[in-house]
């Protein structure tokens, strides 16, 4: 199968002193749901980064559905943002004067046109049609976060991206967002997370770790192993 | 339905209430000084040089060498010609003639009583001011030697004529007036036998602009008379108009620059508040100038009710300003509109795009980040 995600000897250095990324090599299949894991300053959030294109690579490869990254100027990365990816994020990041389903159709407003319809559709898909006219400080954390998972399926991207989705969410908000991520990839959505939370990257295919910049060899529930207890070396 | 743009500008607008209020508020503040400051400075200038007008008149024309002795009153009607009336705040004819009254020489100075108002307001009377043509108004210095009171009748004698007044009051003016006796034009005309003859006119002209160019029209249009400007008064007017002209400008510049800097401060603050929402709109995908676009609508929106709302403030502390220093309003300045709502709607699209271009260029992942 063609990779969907390239990235050979990346590197991303800042002010030439921290080395975020060290000759990071690593390939992700459509479909494939892969964890990012790793210490406090391990390069989980620069790796994501590089592959939403909010960051560059100081030098390397970088292959995101057959686009080289590295070559794009700032407005072709907006672009590449708004048609290949969808984000999330640890703290929701909703515009606090627009409702739910506004927030929801902003993705829209910027990758072609708004459709109330279609936004509509898509918080029903996260369990939300009847919080649609609700602004952010009316939602709870979980239903926020929803909220952004329906933003990031909107424009049906390639690959979804989250950073820590889970980390402000109680137990049971966490159960109900990581049943609509299981759902995403049951449909056969490229998922890549960065979670340092054993129990939510136990329940990716693949989970990789980054050690100060350096990636570790991979790690794989394909052995048949359970993946929590797998994970808990890593953890 | 309403389009996403709409749904956005809106939903900041409105549900915002308390940032845009303050935004408005500073926005309307500002541009309300630079609204009065510009109105003052347009209103007050002429509002000076009517009061300068106390100062007296600042042309006289006499009868021009080579000529007749005496100017022709009818002649007067050359100051209400048009291109010459504009320039003239009042003017007050004389007849001057040497008279015996009570054996002595005395200046007796024939003029209307109702034009040396308007020419000469600063004149004291003590008693009342003339009303017919036996009435006298008498200088204090001129009383004092004849040791007149209010009431006395004295006869003037010109030649074989002769005149009976009645003194109605004492003028008091600190000049060559207190030594003189002041009648009705027509009864001097009539006691020294020279009907429509005038020795001078004292002319009260517009100090603001050129005074030599009013003399210079005035001596077109009556050549008979010989204009002179009474320099003492004409510079100081001019010189105290050119001050109170650069001390305005000043005061104007530095409140335009204090406002803008005070509006520039609080839409910044304002901006860079929404700095997180901004990096949220290139994470999704929005160009630079699409947010810039959005941004700038509402700065927009911003600073035109801000700016209308300044421009009615900035008036009523114009007018207010001027009805307490002047006792009238003054005529509403028409450059001030403009500027009041350029300085506010330029100063918030400059402060907000300012911010958004930066945060835009930043790196949009730390700030999402919260770095």
């Amino acid at each position: 199968m063609v990779p969907l995600i390239v990235l050979k000897d990346v590197i991303r250095d800042y002010n030439g002193k921290v080395r975020a990324l060290d000759r990071v090599s690593l390939e992700i299949c459509p479909g494939e749901w892969v964890a990012v894991m790793g210490a406090s300053g391990s390069g989980k959030t620069t790796l994501l980064n590089m592959i939403a294109a909010l960051d560059q690579p100081s030098s390397g490869l970088l292959l995101v559905d057959g686009i080289d990254l590295v070559s794009l100027t700032e407005e072709d990365r907006a672009r590449f943002r708004r048609e290949k990816v969808g984000l999330i994020f640890q703290q929701f990041h909703l515009v606090p004067y627009l409702t739910a389903l506004e927030n929801v159709m902003l993705a829209q407003y910027f990758h072609s046109m708004a459709d109330s319809d279609e936004a509509a559709q898509a918080l029903g898909l996260v369990g939300l049609e009847d919080r649609a006219a609700h602004l952010p400080s009316e939602l709870s954390g979980g239903e926020q976060q929803r909220v952004c998972i329906a933003r990031a399926l909107i424009n049906e991207p390639k690959i979804i991206l989250a950073d820590e989705p889970t980390g402000n969410l109680d137990a049971k908000n966490e159960d109900v967002v990581m049943g609509i991520f299981q759902d995403l990839h049951r449909a056969g959505h490229t998922l890549l997370f960065v979670t340092h939370d054993p129990h939510i990257g136990g329940q990716a295919d693949r989970i990789i770790e980054l050690n100060h910049g350096r990636l570790l060899p991979a790690t794989s529930h394909a052995e048949g192993e359970p993946p929590v207890r797998a994970l808990r070396d890593i953890a | 339905m309403k389009s996403m743009f709409w749904r956005i500008l809106s939903g900041s607008l409105s549900r915002r209430k308390g940032r845009i209020a303050a935004s408005v508020g500073a926005i309307a503040l500002g541009v309300s000084l630079v609204v009065a400051s510009v109105s003052l400075h347009q209103g007050i200038r002429g509002k000076v040089a009517e009061e300068l007008k106390n100062y007296g008149a600042n042309l006289v024309l006499l009868p021009a060498n080579g000529t007749a002795p005496f100017l022709k009153e009818k002649d007067i009607g050359n100051l209400a010609v048009q291109g010459v009336k504009d320039r003239l705040i009042a003017h007050a004819p004389f007849l001057y003639q040497v008279v015996k009254i009570q054996g002595r020489d005395v200046v007796l100075a024939g003029t209307r009583f109702a034009a040396v108002k308007t020419v000469s307001p600063w004149w004291q009377v003590e008693g009342s001011w003339p009303e017919g043509k036996e009435a006298a108004l008498v200088g204090l210095n001129v009383a004092s030697k004849l040791g007149l009171r209010r009431g006395d009748r004295i006869s003037a004698a010109y030649k074989a004529s002769r005149m009976t007044f009645t003194v109605s009051g004492f003028l008091r003016t600190g000049g060559p007036e207190e030594h003189q006796i002041f009648v009705d034009l027509e009864a001097s005309q009539l006691l020294t036998g020279r009907h429509g003859l005038l020795s001078a006119v004292l002319v009260s002209a517009r100090a603001e602009g050129a005074l030599d160019e009013t003399a210079a029209f005035l001596r077109r249009t009556w050549p008979e008379a010989d204009v002179r400007t009474l320099w003492q008064v004409a510079r100081a007017e001019e010189a105290l108009l050119s001050r109170i002209e650069v001390f305005l400008m000043s005061v104007s510049v530095i409140i335009l620059f204090a406002s803008g800097l005070g509006v520039f401060a609080t839409m910044t603050t304002a901006a860079l508040e929404r700095k997180v929402e901004v990096a949220l709109m290139r994470a999704l995908g929005a160009g630079e100038n699409r947010i810039a676009f959005i941004f700038a609508c509402e700065a927009l929106a911003i600073g035109l009710v801000g700016g209308m709302a300044g421009f009615a403030l900035g008036f009523l502390f114009a007018e207010a300003i001027s009805l307490s220093v002047f006792g009238s309003f003054i005529f509403p300045s028409l450059i001030s509109a403009p500027t009041g709502l350029a300085v506010g709607i330029g100063v918030a699209l400059f402060s907000s795009l300012s911010v958004v271009r930066k945060v835009a260029r930043t790196a949009t992942a730390a700030v999402l980040k919260g770095e």
